[in-house]
């Protein structure tokens, strides 16, 4: 209870910062709850003392610590490579290293994808080998229109249909 | 609408026996103390009180 049982203890400033415990204390139950549910509508299988467990690691470390809401829905949009291990194999920061690795991963073969695309346009041009700077150019601005990984491994697979002839690059608009 | 059942609730079953004008003088303070708090927050208050 907030008001104390003696009338002369009662202090505004301490009811204050009891009912703001008490609203925080609500909150992160209500939040670890959210989690639970959701961790258990993607992991049907897994046994609810786990997912309560695991649930009440990510609010911690994760929502309280890190303070990101952002990183727990990238959890549940790479589940797949997020979500390991039975759950009680996993806590929090199993599943921020995976995040990690996961996103290194993808980085790279962004990087691989983007690197054929311009030695694919390279090709293209290898009779008339344009410079480098414009190389760059116009694999970066092919990137900037296309800008998801797949979509730049799909185009660059049929680029030679697309793009124009070597006297008409002066006017190359991605 | 708070301020009163929360005065109605003090008087009658928290400090029954402390003058009215007392407790009313206590709840004018935390009232003031409480100000940026929302309709929740002071649900929460007469609840827990």
């Amino acid at each position: 209870m907030l008001f104390p049982v003696r009338f002369e203890d009662l202090d505004p400033f301490k009811i204050r910062r009891k009912l703001y415990k008490l609203a925080n204390e609500g909150e992160a139950r209500e939040t670890i709850a959210s989690l639970q549910l959701r961790l258990k509508s993607h992991f049907l299988d897994e046994p609810l003392e786990s997912v309560v467990v695991l649930a009440a690691d990510i609010f911690k470390e994760v929502v309280e610590k890190m303070e990101s809401w952002d990183i727990v829905e990238q959890f549940f949009r790479f589940k797949s490579h997020i979500f390991t291990a039975p759950f009680n194999q996993l806590n929090a920061h199993r599943l921020l290293d995976n995040l990690q690795a996961y996103k290194i991963r993808k980085n790279d073969e962004r990087r691989e994808i983007i690197n054929q695309l311009k030695l694919r346009i390279d090709n293209i041009y290898a009779d008339e080998k344009i410079k480098p700077e414009k190389l760059e150019e116009y694999t970066n601005g092919l990137v900037m229109v296309l800008q998801k990984t797949s979509e730049i491994e799909k185009f660059s697979k049929v680029l030679s249909g697309y793009m124009p002839k070597y006297n008409e690059l002066k006017h190359f608009n991605a | 609408m708070y301020k009163e059942q929360l005065f109605d609730h003090l008087t009658e079953w928290v400090y029954p026996s402390q003058p009215k004008e007392q407790v009313f003088e206590k709840i004018e303070e935390l009232f003031i103390a409480l100000k940026d708090c929302n309709s929740d927050m002071l649900k929460k208050l007469l609840r827990n009180s």
